[in-house]
């Protein structure tokens, strides 16, 4: 019996060590979660890629790296008529709010950037985009869209960021939308829910004080 | 007969075989992953009906000895209801996709997990069979309610809409085998004028230990099953 009751417990053990290692010790059950938490726990450099878009052609980390500049990122295809739709209404609000701010955080808030980047570039040129931006009154200044230049270079983003896009059978697609912190080094920091808008705002208003360059802290 | 049986039962073995490496391969594999239905309904269930044709291929002997290490079927059964568990976290799927080593292990486990069963399910008997069931039948309906109901996608790599449809299907099945269960149950337990019904073993359980599942029967059924047992080798 005490055989039995011994291969039981290593049985346990084994499966607790397989669940806690799954779950990231309880903390998640999807691929999701643990994506959102790997980045949370430890920053995520944005890859070389080349960029293209209304007022844009540079590469995707000098793209992001300005001083004291914080970009909420999101991917979406413009044919979409779902989860993107809500990600645009995310982005509009976080547009108004961020340019509706009393005079004392103003300064703070030109450094929040807002960056929409497709997935489908084939569909999605320079043109489409333009078009798109204005349907949804985005202030240039604040909010550009962008799209990879090269196969290569979407399968390395969407790779490093981790965002799966499948077929929807629709001839759409599907994909983990979701708003990217990326910080002034170009590093993605946090990962939120396209329903925690707020939080990704103040989150990103928060670092783009912490990261302001020296000189600026000095002269203020 | 039981030469019928042994033939059967190498025969088994050698489908399992052909089954495992069908799994294996590129082209079945990828089309089996490429659908979440496909993926958890029928490529988790052909890989331990697979381990438990494998499992057919254990001389006596090793199953005799093995039987001691899993009194009841216990230690199996128990191994069996973990890995069932782990394979319900939607995590999994995903990583299985991404990671071969992830894919490697999930293989692994479900290959023993049905080779586990079939060593087990005999020796366990209705208390050890009910409890088990019992844990990992609520464990599959809940979780499949829990995918129907999910508001968002649980896997990265898979629609919505098939996510619900499997959830509905994990509900369906876990009633189905505890409906089938509790039927051979009662079955059993009002059939007991019949010896020979509950002497004919199940499909896939091998010829070991009957005495050992006939045992908590009447004097006269045992005596029949262990007469037949003699009979038969």
């Amino acid at each position: 019996m005490w055989r039995t009751a011994s291969l039981t417990v290593l049985a346990a053990l084994l499966a607790y060590a397989a669940s806690a290692w799954l779950t990231m010790d309880f903390n998640v059950w999807t691929a999701e979660g643990a994506r959102r938490l790997h980045v949370a726990r430890a920053k995520v450099p944005a890859p070389s890629v080349a960029l293209r878009g209304p007022g844009i052609d540079a590469t995707l980390p000098a793209l992001l790296k300005r001083d004291g500049q914080v970009t909420i990122i999101d991917f979406v295809y413009t044919r979409c008529t779902t989860v993107c739709l809500a990600l645009g209404s995310t982005f509009q609000q976080m547009q108004s709010t961020l340019a509706a701010l009393p005079r004392l955080d103003r300064a703070a808030a030109p450094r929040v950037q807002l960056l929409s980047i497709s997935f489908d570039p084939e569909h999605d040129t320079t043109a489409v985009l333009a078009a798109y931006a204005k349907g949804l009154n985005a202030d240039p200044a604040r909010w550009r869209f962008a799209a990879p230049v090269d196969s290569d270079g979407l399968t390395k983003l969407l790779a490093s960021f981790e965002v799966v896009v499948i077929p929807d059978g629709m001839g759409g697609f599907e994909h983990n939308a979701a708003l990217l912190v990326v910080d002034a080094h170009g590093h993605l920091v946090r990962i939120f829910d396209y329903a925690e808008m707020e939080a990704a705002l103040a989150y990103a208003q928060y670092l783009s004080t912490q990261s302001a360059p020296a000189s600026q802290k000095a002269a203020g | 007969m039981n030469a019928l049986k042994c033939a059967l039962d190498r025969y088994g073995a050698v489908v399992g075989l052909v089954l495992l490496i069908a799994l294996i391969t590129q082209p079945l594999r990828h089309a089996l992953e490429a659908q979440m239905s496909m993926h958890m309904l029928v490529q988790f269930l052909a890989l331990i009906l697979t381990g438990m044709l494998l499992a057919g291929a254990l001389s006596i002997k090793a199953r005799a000895q093995l039987a001691q290490w899993n009194a009841h079927g216990i230690a199996g059964l128990t191994f069996a209801a973990l890995v069932l568990a782990l394979a319900m976290i939607p995590r999994l799927l995903d990583l299985a996709l991404v990671d071969a080593h992830v894919e490697f292990v999930k293989f692994i486990a479900l290959l023993l997990c049905g080779a586990a069963l079939r060593v087990s399910w005999r020796n366990a008997g209705v208390i050890v069979q009910g409890f088990f069931l019992g844990n990992v039948l609520p464990m599959m309906a809940i979780a499949g309610s829990l995918y129907e109901t999910a508001p968002a996608r649980v896997c990265n790599a898979y629609r919505l809409d098939e996510q619900q449809w499997v959830g509905q299907c994990l509900t369906i099945v876990a009633g189905c085998i505890a409906v089938v269960w509790l039927a051979r149950v009662f079955w059993n337990m009002t059939d007991k004028q019949r010896p020979a019904a509950a002497v004919t073993p199940a499909p896939f359980h091998p010829p070991i230990n009957r005495e050992a599942v006939e045992a908590p029967r009447s004097e006269a059924i045992h005596a029949a099953a262990t007469k037949e047992a003699r009979v038969a080798s």
